[in-house]
């Protein structure tokens, strides 16, 4: 053992130290003899690394001689000649008086302290250069404890014997259950032990021993989860008292065991009318959310720019900035969605389209410490590959759109000889091509989407926490870590995401009357994604482009293009995200009733994103050209949100009789200012090590701003008559930095009522089976402030580079400042909503249904579609209201029969939008209208092909062209059609087919043919519990839908590049006059765009069904796991995305929306994963 | 106690209440109108803004003002859907006008006006000297004249708008049209004042000055003056005279030109070079485009018509329906003998060579394949060599195209620089950044002496003033950089050139003639051909090379379905519409405005 030469702990570790020994001893004093030896020795293993124990230098010699010396200055002075530190467990009552004799002459170190702990009742431990001093486990001291036997029987109000009630030591893990005449058995090892009794279906229920040795114990039928407490604005209020629309969802019950490491994908299809779009399978893909559909239009002229802005999102309290993928779901005890008016308007400005709560797990009062460690191991698939067509079917196909030569420089009718010749025989052809006149014909089937998209890959996700509580004191610490790799080309490891998150909450009582609490979390993210995802490439090339790594080009060797080299090529682009978040709060309580909370959070979230666009230097896989790509340029982006909140409120509770009253009243300013630069250089001098400084090339950096503030007073009133007459009122005034000074404020107010007939007098005759039958309603109007600019009221010049030039040198000039209105204000958003609330048969069954109405008025729109002189768009004027109109259901049962308990829950949501007022006199479909529902696609409606008989016989050409249209046969405007072309529906039966004036009152041929919104969606998870083994299933899914997407994937050879997949082949051809598609042209060119323009024969029908989840858990046995020192042991198998039923062609997804003339992006993963969960 | 903490609650509310600037958020990264125009400086820098209408080569594809060019009778878009929608009366009338700055010249888009409005309305309120204030009106008026030219052109009556609209300036928003008549006057005073008080070296090298406003009366003034004219308007005379004057400044101003044809569209820099006015200037990594190297990928769909290679002189001066030195067009390489050389610099004379291993290649046998091969090493310049190269990074690999005609089915494995027709336009095709796409930095001419000499050249015929001294320094001077013959007045009568238009003087027509040639591919002819109320020249079929098809194994297409022939890609054109002359409002517009009437035809 060696010795340093002197205490060299630096100045951030002794803070770590005394931080640690505060905390260690805090959880010492709470813990249990077991706990805290599997608690010392994380601890101190955790110690020891932070402490940096070095490698030290001297021989460790001890020398002490005493008689008679305190233990404490013995310890002290062997402690300083070896350069340890000393820890006291503080919960050592005797060791003030303890002294020792000791004589050590250059003794060790271990030999002195046995020298000093000899006969005592306290031993030691060494780590690194600490210390230890605990006291010596009882159990060596008292190996004779007697135990003390106890037994009862468990029976219900009804006097009825209930099997299977565990029974549990508070503060231990041992316990038992009964047997099924409800009778245990137990030995304690105290007699004032407390026990607890719980079973499903019933209250639990502690009861103290006070020596009794029998002990006869009635549970009581738990009446559900009418009793639970449910976070709402500011505060807390009785599920059954509730009178908003508020949807809990406790995280443990959804999140279960799957290999979930993101909040967005757990939530999909759990709560209805809360809506979870996750754009692809990418690791770390955010997820957006939007309750109850369109709450907004875009402001640009676009048809259907809807926007589903986000709900407000709010973790304990404050907003959150980040993307919520920081944080880890196991740390989430309960997510809870205000939906309508009356519950959210709490939340003034922000809360228009609702708002997510999302409250974080705490310790508890007088809870045993606890250790939780959960994991998963997770192998990732991709889903739904495309499928193209053979290499023959190819070339044929080239041939049938008129291709003599094809782009690449082949003869069609010689490759297609050449390929029908390689199919009978390949032998003959071993390179799989052959060489004509010198051109390159490439024969054999090769697979670029596979050439990039990978079999598998593996993801991690690893979660550690621990909590617990004493009287005054509450805290939980917890540590996550999550890897997640992505399927394209996995080796090159560019498709990443990593996370590690900290969490920590400490609860401290002051006095009895005040509560110090401090939440701080930091999270540290890192995606990592290819500058060239290699799909595009994929998606478009032809069966036979060659895919190996390299050809030989005029005898040299280069590397090909493939999209897999396209990835590896390239540098990926990396963002790391940092958000270290701190709240402090302060609660008093001044009195009985009366709480009032003060709270500040500083949240900085921090972003770097990284990329290097390479130059790069490879063989075009399809034509052989060598190309030069990428400009070499390095690029960093720094971004800072700094977020700044501060909630003062009080809320007030009096009881009066049977009138329950609760007052809340506060004040909230927020400031949030986002602050970033860029910098970018090419010429970078070493391409594997990029940065800005070793760089050559021109530097261009900039900046950008974004500042704005809001601050509101509210309050809410809510009043009960004996939990059966229920009222809220609620009213913010609100302030924000978005609006001139003189339009900045606004009122906002919210009513809602319930009413609890099951509690009525005449209803008592179904007391026994109606639970809850609550009829209730709200209406508030809310403000909106979500404007994406928030400068919109300022006319301002940006600085912009032109394109000209001043003597080779670049300028830099200010664009022109666009048009304001004067009297630009809040949007509100008006809300009303009915619902009902049943629960059945002691609360095994449950169901909620809600309809409402929601109106965003006074939006911020362009204020009139201006004509063109004016030379800008229309100034934003509150000129634009829509309003939404929808209902959500919720049903859920569950039950036990014998061993067996399950559940199964199903919700079903559906919404439509419509615009009831904009500036639009003119109708120009280019606009948003009166009456229009958002969602509407505006296109042609297709009526059949063109037919050789439609044209003057014998004007035709040899190849079906350039004939005269018989007279009467229709035409669209500016075409000139050919056999197998589309033909449109002449709707306004002017013989022409056009878009009129694209007016509303002259269409044209154009109509509504379908709509975009996906309508009826639903969501069904349940669940089935067996002795130890527990199954669950998730599905979602939507019934109606209509999508329009025009890329290769959907329409044969759509992209001029591009290729034919296997389910496109029912094209037009002189031989196939009937086809499903209509005619192709050389290059897409030609009348092919008209053929392929949006009408309603290639509309996509959304609807799907989509098993999202599957798994099975099992719980080893109390009994085996105890042998193991953990109170539960628990390991799973479960399968993410497993399938979905649809209507898309293949490799296409009804959720993944992205467009491009490829269609194919990153697929949905299919995710296998398994995993244990581990409590002691 | 408890009072004391409800104080120290207050206390803390009301502390924050006394924030009071805690709402108010200004952009930092942003300026205002207010901020934006003080000093001479602030106006230099929004200027440069107004710059970007010249669009120059572009950044990408083909030079924007090429467009105008598809739709006349110099070239064609082989490709499907490509013909011309005057010719072949396909236009649609669109829904609104596009927004994009580059995209707008015959757009009904009043954006561009906007942003010159914007300094115009800034610059009294300015500290500005009289001198300087007046200098950036004069600058202001220049850009607004020059979306205006377009817009008259393509519209005829447009809202004339002299200061930036907001959203209640109803009675020009919901107006009718300003009058042609009332616009062009507006126009030419503008310029005229701009004329007059712009500072004479303008803002440094390269910016607009007086002679890039005299430059602008000159072009605006010819096609103002003889629109007027042919279209029977009245007050013509004034265009042209302002026109006049303005170019006999020029023309002592410039007296010299580019020694070579070809170096003025395909050189690194511009810069104080003999007869450039105006340029657009490109630097590596700054400002790039593309041109060159479209020409020379599968991505080029632009054919001369037959029509637009028969109107090059031969080398005695004359036309090929007289020219006594004409070899006829029964083969690409006798169409193409004793030509005006602006020809070999704007079509891919025909050639064959034998690539056996790229890039190296070899002569055939026959000498008659590298005639042009020769011959364009023997006219100077190191931009236009044959054999044709194709786009590609990597010349160690190379790609040579071994012939032209090189036609779109026949490509002999290289898909590269192909053509439907034969003609293939390659301008602005040069071998100096041939290399990765965007990459080109040759300077795109703005305004050049040789049109300013075309222009005069015509004016003054129309003014009854034109006669050889005239001729000598105008066409003649573009001819001598040629090495072509004098244009002699003397011997041009109507059996000049047995296939003229009837209608035209065989000296105007060979003025015209003359314009079309030196301009051909610049976005001039389009307009040209309206304001000579000449639509019907869009009438002819537009063909390519004469080919015997056996040659090519009976699969090109040819006039007529003969076995030997034009090489056609488009039928025979439905023919000019009347209505084309002006532009269809768009409809949304209309429908915005009942004020606004669609021009007539539409």
């Amino acid at each position: 053992m060696t010795v340093p030469n002197n205490q060299t702990f630096n100045k951030p570790n002794i803070q770590m130290y005394n931080f640690f020994v505060a905390f260690w001893r805090e959880i010492s004093v709470r813990a249990n003899a077991k706990l805290l030896r599997i608690m010392k020795l994380i601890f101190l293993i955790i110690l020891a690394a932070l402490l940096q124990v070095s490698a030290a230098t001297k021989a460790q010699t001890i020398n002490l001689e005493k008689r008679s010396i305190k233990l404490t200055e013995a310890l002290k002075s062997i402690s300083d000649q070896a350069g340890y530190s000393i820890l006291y467990s503080d919960d050592i009552p005797t060791l003030a008086g303890q002294y020792v004799r000791i004589s050590a002459k250059g003794s060790s170190l271990t030999d002195a302290l046995n020298q000093c702990f000899n006969n005592l009742a306290l031993t030691y431990a060494l780590n690194g250069k600490t210390i230890l001093v605990t006291e010596r486990p009882k159990s060596s001291l008292q190996s004779t404890k007697k135990l003390l036997p106890i037994s009862g029987k468990v029976t219900d109000e009804k006097g009825l014997a209930i099997p299977g009630v565990s029974i549990k030591m508070k503060g231990s893990t041992k316990g038992a259950s009964t047997d099924n005449n409800g009778v245990f058995n137990l030995k304690v090892d105290e007699e004032d032990v407390t026990l607890i009794f719980s079973a499903i279906g019933y209250v639990t229920l502690e009861v103290r021993v006070n020596g009794r040795t029998e002990l006869n114990v009635t549970l009581k039928e738990d009446i559900g989860k009418l009793s639970e407490v449910v976070v709402v604005g500011y505060g807390t209020q009785r599920k059954e008292n509730l009178t908003g629309v508020v949807n809990t969802v406790k995280v443990d019950d959804i999140l279960g065991n799957r290999p979930v490491s993101t909040t967005g994908s757990l939530l999909q299809g759990t709560v209805p009318g809360l809506n979870v779009a996750i754009g692809s399978g990418e690791p770390g893909s955010t997820a957006s959310f939007n309750i109850r559909g369109a709450t907004d239009i875009g402001s640009s002229s676009s048809n259907n720019n809807i926007k589903t802005q986000e709900p407000f999102i709010i973790v304990d309290n404050v907003p959150f900035n980040g993307p919520l993928n920081l944080i880890d779901p196991n740390d989430i005890e309960t997510v809870t969605v205000l939906k309508d008016a009356g519950s959210a308007a709490i939340y003034g400005a922000r809360s228009a389209f609702g708002v997510i709560l999302i409250t974080t797990k705490k310790g508890l009062k007088n809870q045993p410490t606890q250790f939780n460690y959960s994991n998963n191991l997770t192998m990732v698939t991709p889903m739904n590959l495309p499928k193209k067509a053979t290499v023959l079917q190819t070339i044929q196909s080239y041939k049938d759109m008129g291709t003599i030569g094809y782009w690449t420089g082949n003869d069609v009718d010689t490759w297609l000889d050449l390929v029908n010749k390689y199919n009978a025989n390949p032998q003959a052809y071993p390179e799989g091509s052959a060489t004509v006149n010198g051109v390159l014909y490439p024969l054999a089937e090769t697979d670029a989407i596979r050439n990039v998209v990978g079999d598998k890959a593996w993801q991690f996700l690893h979660n550690l926490s621990v909590s617990g509580g004493s009287e005054k004191i509450t805290y939980r610490l917890s540590a996550g870590t999550v890897k997640e790799n992505g399927i394209i080309v996995p080796e090159s490891k560019q498709d990443q995401f990593k996370r590690y998150n900290l969490r920590s909450f400490v609860s401290t009582d002051i006095t009895k009357w005040i509560t110090a609490q401090l939440d701080a979390s930091y999270y540290s993210s890192t995606k990592s994604y290819p500058g060239n995802d290699g799909f595009g490439p994929a998606a478009v090339f032809a069966p036979y482009f060659s895919m190996a790594d390299s050809v030989v080009i005029n005898g040299q060797k280069v590397i090909n293009g493939t999209p897999r080299n396209t990835v590896l090529l390239r540098a990926p682009t990396i963002r790391r995200l940092d958000d270290t978040r701190l709240t402090g709060r302060g609660i008093v309580k001044p009195f009985a009733g009366l709480q009032i909370t003060g709270e500040y959070t500083f949240d900085n979230l921090k972003g770097l994103t990284t990329s290097y666009n390479k130059v790069v230097t490879a063989a075009d896989a399809r034509n052989r050209i060598v190309e030069t790509t990428g400009a070499g340029l390095y690029k960093k982006v720094n971004d800072q949100t700094i977020y700044k909140a501060l909630n003062i409120f009080a809320n007030y509770e009096k009881r009066i009789q049977k009138h329950n009253l609760s007052l809340l009243a506060g004040y909230n300013q927020e400031e949030n200012s986002f602050e970033a630069y860029s910098a970018e250089r090419n010429g970078v001098i070493s391409a594997e090590y990029p940065s800005l400084s070793q760089a050559a090339g021109t530097q261009v950096v900039s900046d950008s701003y974004n500042q704005y503030a809001v601050a509101g007073a509210f309050g809410r009133i809510n009043y009960d008559y004996d939990g059966k007459y229920l009222l809220g009122l609620t009213g913010r005034y609100d302030a924000s930095s978005k609006f001139p000074k003189n339009h900045r404020t606004g009122f906002f107010p919210s009513i809602s009522v319930g009413w609890a007939i099951n509690k009525e007098k005449f209803m008592s005759a179904s007391s026994s089976w109606l639970n809850l039958f609550k009829p209730r309603a709200s209406y508030g109007s809310v403000g909106n402030q979500a404007i994406d600019n928030p400068y919109a009221f300022l006319a301002t010049m940006d600085a912009e580079i032109p394109s000209w030039l001043n003597n080779n040198a670049q300028v830099i000039t200010l664009t022109a400042p666009g048009l304001v209105s004067n009297n630009f204000t809040w949007a509100s958003v008006n809300t009303l909503n009915i619902g009902l609330d049943v629960e059945l048969f002691k609360n095994r069954l449950s169901a909620n249904f809600d309809w409402y109405k929601r109106e965003t008025s006074n939006m911020l729109y362009e204020g009139i579609q201006l004509p063109a002189v004016l030379g800008t768009i229309a100034p934003l004027q509150n000129v634009a209201s829509l309003e939404s109109k929808g209902f959500e259901l919720q049903i859920g049962w569950r039950d036990k029969i014998n061993q067996v308990s399950y559940r199964i829950n199903a919700n079903l949501s559906d919404f439509t939008s419509t615009i009831t007022r904009i500036k639009n006199e003119a109708g120009i479909l280019d606009q948003y209208y009166v009456g229009q529902k958002l969602g509407e696609i505006w296109g042609y409606t297709t009526d059949r092909l063109y037919t050789v008989d439609d044209f003057v016989a014998g004007t035709l050409s040899s190849n079906l062209t350039g004939g005269t249209l018989k007279p009467g046969i229709v035409v669209r405007q500016g075409q000139l059609p050919n056999p197998g072309d589309v033909m449109f529906k002449d709707l306004d039966g002017n013989g022409v087919i056009n878009a009129g004036t694209t007016t509303l009152g002259n269409p044209g041929d154009r109509s509504v043919i379908g709509n975009s919104t996906p309508r009826y969606r639903f969501g069904i998870n349940g669940g089935i519990s067996w002795k130890n083994l527990d199954f669950s299933f998730v599905i979602t899914g939507v019934i109606k839908q209509d999508q329009w997407r025009a890329n290769g994937l959907t329409l044969p050879n759509f992209y001029q590049f591009g290729t034919i997949y296997a389910d496109q082949l029912d094209y037009w051809t002189p031989s196939n006059p009937n086809a499903f598609y209509g005619r192709t042209y050389s290059q897409a060119t030609g009348n092919q765009p008209v053929n392929q323009s949006l009408q309603s024969r290639y509309l996509l029908n959304g609807e799907h069904l989509r098993i999202r989840n599957l798994t099975l858990a099992y719980t080893i046995p109390s009994s085996f796991a105890k042998k193991m020192f953990v109170d539960r042991f628990q390991t799973f198998f479960s399968v993410e995305n497993v399938v979905v039923f649809d209507h898309m062609p293949n490799g296409l997804d009804p959720d993944i929306t992205r467009a491009g003339v490829q269609g194919y992006e990153y697929p949905f993963l299919r995710q296998f994963s398994f995993g244990v969960n581990l409590s002691f | 106690m408890k009072i004391s903490r409800f104080i120290a609650a207050a206390a803390i509310l009301a502390l924050l209440g006394c924030k009071k600037d805690f709402l108010n958020r200004l952009p930092q990264d942003k300026l205002i109108p207010e901020t934006a125009f003080i000093d001479y400086n602030n106006f230099q820098t929004y200027s440069w803004g107004l710059y970007d209408n010249f669009s120059g080569y572009g950044t990408a594809g083909f030079p924007p003002a090429m467009r105008s060019e598809f739709t006349s009778d110099n070239m064609n878009e082989t490709r499907a859907n490509g013909m011309s929608e005057y010719a072949y009366q396909t236009k649609i009338i669109p829904a609104s006008g596009s927004s994009s700055l580059t995209q707008v010249t015959a757009q009904w888009n009043f954006s561009y006006i906007r942003r010159a409005n914007i300094m115009l309305d800034n610059i009294e309120g300015s500290k500005l000297s009289d001198v300087d204030k007046k200098h950036w009106r004069s600058v202001g008026y220049f850009f607004r004249a020059l979306r205006y030219y377009d817009l008259i052109a393509a519209f005829g009556d447009v809202p004339w708008v002299e200061n930036a609209l907001s959203d209640t300036s109803s009675a020009i928003l919901y107006g009718a049209r300003t009058p042609r008549d009332e616009v062009a006057r507006n126009i030419l005073d503008n310029l005229e004042y701009a004329e007059r008080n712009i500072k004479p070296a303008g803002d440094g090298k390269n910016t607009i000055n007086t002679n890039v406003v005299r430059a602008l009366i000159s072009r605006f003034g010819l096609f103002e003056g003889t629109w007027r004219k042919y279209h029977g308007l009245g007050n013509s005379e004034i265009y042209l005279m302002a026109a006049k004057s303005a170019s006999e400044k020029l023309l002592t101003a410039f007296p010299l030109l580019m020694s070579n044809y070809d170096d003025v569209f395909n050189s690194e820099d511009l810069d104080g070079k003999p007869g450039i006015i105006l340029f657009k200037q490109y630097a590596p990594n700054l400002t790039n485009h593309n041109s060159p190297v479209n020409v020379a990928t599968v991505n080029w769909f632009w054919d001369l018509t037959k029509d637009a290679v028969e109107s090059y002189l031969c080398t005695d001066g004359k036309p090929v329906s007289t020219s006594g030195v004409f070899a006829g067009d029964r083969s690409m390489y006798d169409e193409f003998r004793n030509r005006d050389r602006r020809l070999y610099y704007s079509v891919i004379p025909p050639y064959k060579v034998i690539v056996a291993k790229q890039p190296s290649w070899t002569n055939t046998s026959n000498p008659a394949d590298a005639e042009y091969i020769s011959l364009m090493k023997n006219i100077g310049g190191t931009n236009k060599t044959l054999p044709m190269v194709q786009w590609s990074k990597n010349w160690d690999i190379g790609n040579t195209i071994s012939q032209s005609p090189h036609f779109r089915n026949f490509n002999a494995g290289q898909p590269q620089v192909v053509s439907e027709l034969g003609y293939i336009f390659w301008k602005y095709s040069n071998r100096l950044p041939l290399d990765n796409a965007n990459k080109s930095t040759n300077d795109a001419p703005l305004f050049r002496i040789e049109e300013v000499m075309l222009n005069y050249a015509e004016l003054m015929w129309e003014l009854g003033l034109f006669n050889q001294g005239i001729a000598d320094i105008t066409v003649n001077k573009l001819r001598a950089r040629v090495s072509m013959p004098n244009m002699v007045l003397a011997s041009i009568n109507g059996s000049f050139d047995t296939r003229k238009d009837a209608t035209v003087d065989p000296v105007l027509w060979e003025i015209r003639r003359e314009r079309r040639v030196e301009l051909m591919g610049e976005g001039f002819r389009f307009n040209d051909i309206k304001r000579w109320k000449k639509g019907s020249y869009l009438n002819k079929q537009p063909l390519g090379v004469w080919v015997r098809n056996a040659d090519y194994g009976n699969r090109l297409k040819i006039k007529g379905g003969a076995s030997q022939g034009y090489v056609e890609y488009f039928g025979v054109p439905a023919g000019w519409l009347e209505a084309y002359y002006l532009e269809p409002l768009p409809t949304q517009d209309l429908a915005l405005n009942p004020a606004l009437k669609q021009n007539p035809g539409y």
